[in-house]
């Protein structure tokens, strides 16, 4: 590579064994060069304001200040510099946060050094990026599920007794709940959710969830 | 003339005799009348001294009687009444028993003779009238039986001296001092019973209420030893659960603690162990046997990273400390969905922005795993639900699934202990929730928990509370 200005990289990690491993395999990248480490949140902090790299490389557990703190009060205080957060948490709720305090890379551990210098070089040109093998579970985040959307025109089609049965089954009645505050028999608040359950086209508790804030039930 | 005159004068004089003598005989006869009158008012009046003296009698008998309680003296205070009354020698009043035999008759008489009369009923009086005059001074005597109930019970018996018939008052006053006496000793037997049974019934009472205060009081004491009991108990338990407090709580701790070595420490190295098998794999002075044991370490490296992320997982997810439960729980189905190839879902309500207190974050996490591994081993259901519902001032943890289920009468933790409910329930208690098993054979089964969301709540979401998630 010809380029004169290299990617002027920080590397935060406690571990000192892992930042002597990036910074050699960073440094053998023709447009990277590790321009400083730091062993803390503090000491990134102090560096990022003093030495202005292009990319910061931020473990995001680490004893003190946590990443996303650090992430939070490197890009408030230097907006320019980019983070990428490097860390071996896997956890879709992970990535959000430290997208939320301002990261715009996620990078696992786990993954090869290859997918490290990649986001490297798509945050420093202004993108976002997630590690690969983890990006489908932050797009279908598991903890806010995708809604799928119910049958068309679903509530027509159910009794107003199946509507109130599904709309405590949704509220987290158990079954006899559900017959006690109705004043129908066990048998009967099974028929009636089973039916309603088959009519809305729902096979779990869940499925009866999603359709009822569908619904604007809840 | 003279003659004539002087047979008229006779006839005259006649007439005047016969009529004189008519005269006499009328004043004869009114004699006969005033004595007659006179003996019927001097009868009357002696009949009316005798009924008099049989009232005056009477009412003697009923006073001297009346204030008397003790048979044995009723009888010889009306014998006495009596023989004053009669100027008796002797009055006596004989009970007759069972077998017949006379208590006391007077031994002068031929009480065999009397007995059978009596027990016929009649009333002997001696000397009988109509008899002749003995030539020996016999004594009078009048025996009057008593019969109750077609048997002699008593005899009422009167000797005078000196003899002299027994005028039928006497003989009527004998009956009925017999019978008064009889009823007066009946009387007293009847309140001596009274008596005798009240003051049984009094005895029994003053019995019973000892026992009652005895068995009061034994109670008392059964209840104090009961209560200090109960306090002891509930002290008992109260520590128990203290202590089971503190041991789930160190368990989560040190679960913690080795969960983050393993990631930190054990992860680092593996990291540097990676970036340095990297750093061999861009060589390029090296043979190619050798690029292919590079090759192999560095697959071996990865599985290492695996195991170590999966056992601190399985150790305690760092997202319950960091992230908060529903992120962890969202981890925990979506793992144990891939890992056993059983779809499961997972959605939370009106649990956004709100962070629950640690212990109930931590509990509530090691719960849903129990129960997703109750599915797991159990249930063979196709569809797990996993809902974390906060509302209606309760948070609700469900986990229900689609499986066999079981007759609810087997989910006794005694009767199923696999399912592990016993520590389950004791869990939930842990952090004031109440779990509830509810499955029908066929329909699945549905494990719900429920905590009051009063104590559930630590802090709103993104101002975490160190003391609560130390780790955040």
């Amino acid at each position: 590579m010809a380029s004169v200005t290299k990617l002027r990289i920080l590397i935060v990690d406690d571990h000192p064994l892992v930042r002597e491993g990036l910074k050699r395999l960073i440094n053998e990248q023709p447009d990277m060069l590790v321009a400083g480490e730091a062993g803390d949140g503090h000491e990134a902090l102090r560096y990022a304001k003093e030495g202005l790299p292009d990319v910061a490389l931020v473990d995001i557990w680490m004893p003190g200040l946590d990443g996303a703190r650090v992430t939070q009060m490197i890009t408030d205080a230097c907006p320019q510099v980019k983070v990428i957060a490097l860390t071996r948490h896997d956890d879709g709720g992970f990535v959000r946060k430290l997208l939320e305090a301002g990261a715009t890379g996620y990078v696992l551990k786990q993954s090869a050094l290859s997918e490290l210098t990649r986001a490297v070089r798509a945050v420093a040109a202004g993108q976002q990026f997630v590690d690969a093998s983890i990006r489908d579970a932050v797009t279908a985040s598991p903890s806010d599920p995708a809604r799928p959307e119910p049958a068309a025109a679903p509530e027509a089609a159910l009794s107003s007794q199946e509507q109130t049965v599904l709309r405590l089954v949704a509220a987290a009645y158990t079954v006899q709940e559900i017959a006690t505050s109705l004043s129908i028999d066990l048998p009967e608040v099974l028929a009636t959710r089973a039916a309603a359950m088959a009519k809305a086209g729902l096979a779990t508790r869940t499925d009866v969830v999603r359709y009822a804030q569908a619904c604007g039930w809840l | 003339m003279a003659l004539r005159a002087r047979s008229a004068e006779i006839r005259n004089l006649r007439q005047a005799n016969a009529d004189l003598e008519d005269a006499r005989r009328a004043a004869l006869n009114l004699m006969e009348d005033a004595v007659e009158s006179r003996r019927q008012v001097e009868e009357l009046n002696r009949q009316l001294r005798v009924t008099a003296s049989s009232d005056r009698f009477r009412a003697a008998l009923a006073d001297a009687l009346r204030s008397l309680g003790d048979p044995v003296q009723i009888k010889a205070v009306a014998c006495r009444v009596l023989a004053e009354h009669l100027a008796a020698d002797r009055v006596s009043y004989a009970d007759i028993h069972a077998d017949g035999e006379a208590a006391v008759l007077p031994p002068e008489f031929d009480a065999a003779g009397l007995m059978a009369k009596l027990r016929a009923g009649r009333t002997i009086v001696l000397p009988e009238t109509g008899s002749e005059p003995s030539p020996v001074q016999q004594d009078s005597f009048i025996a009057v039986p008593l019969v109750k109930d077609g048997r002699l019970v008593a005899a009422l018996c009167v000797s005078q001296g000196a003899s002299r018939a027994s005028a039928p008052q006497a003989i009527e006053l004998v009956r009925e001092t017999a019978e008064r006496t009889w009823a007066a000793v009946e009387r007293a037997r009847a309140e001596e019973a009274l008596r005798q049974s009240e003051e049984r019934l009094r005895r029994l009472n003053d019995a019973l209420e000892e026992r009652i205060r005895e068995r009061t009081s034994e109670l008392a004491g059964a209840n104090a030893s009961l209560q200090l009991e109960v306090r002891e108990r509930r002290a008992a338990e109260n520590e128990i659960k203290a202590l089971f407090t503190r041991l789930v709580s160190a368990q989560e701790d040190e679960r913690r603690r080795i969960a983050r070595d393993v990631h930190d420490q054990l992860g680092q190295q593996m990291t540097a162990v990676r970036i340095n098998l990297e750093e061999l794999q861009l060589r390029t002075d090296i043979d190619m046997p050798c690029a292919e044991s590079v090759e192999r370490t560095m697959r071996l490296a990865e599985e290492l990273d695996h195991s170590i992320d999966f056992l601190a997982w399985e150790l305690r997810p760092a997202a319950l400390d960091h992230l908060g439960l529903p992120a962890a729980l969202a981890r925990l189905v979506g793992g144990w969905s891939e890992r056993f190839q059983v779809r499961a879902d997972y959605d939370t309500v009106g649990i956004d922005g709100v962070r629950l207190r640690s212990d109930i974050e931590a509990n509530l996490y090691r719960l849903a795993q129990e129960a997703l591994h109750n599915v797991y081993k159990h249930a063979r259901a196709t569809h797990v639900s996993v809902l974390l519902e906060r509302r209606d001032h309760r948070l609700v943890l469900m986990v229900e699934d689609n499986g066999r289920g079981f007759a609810i009468r087997d989910a006794s933790p005694e009767a199923v202990p696999s399912l592990g409910l016993v520590s389950m329930r004791e869990r939930a208690a842990l952090v004031g929730g109440e779990l509830t098993i509810e499955s029908t054979p066929g329909f699945g089964t549905t494990i719900t928990v429920r905590v009051p969301t009063a104590d559930a709540d630590a802090t709103s979401h993104g101002q975490c509370d160190e003391a609560t998630h130390p780790h955040c």
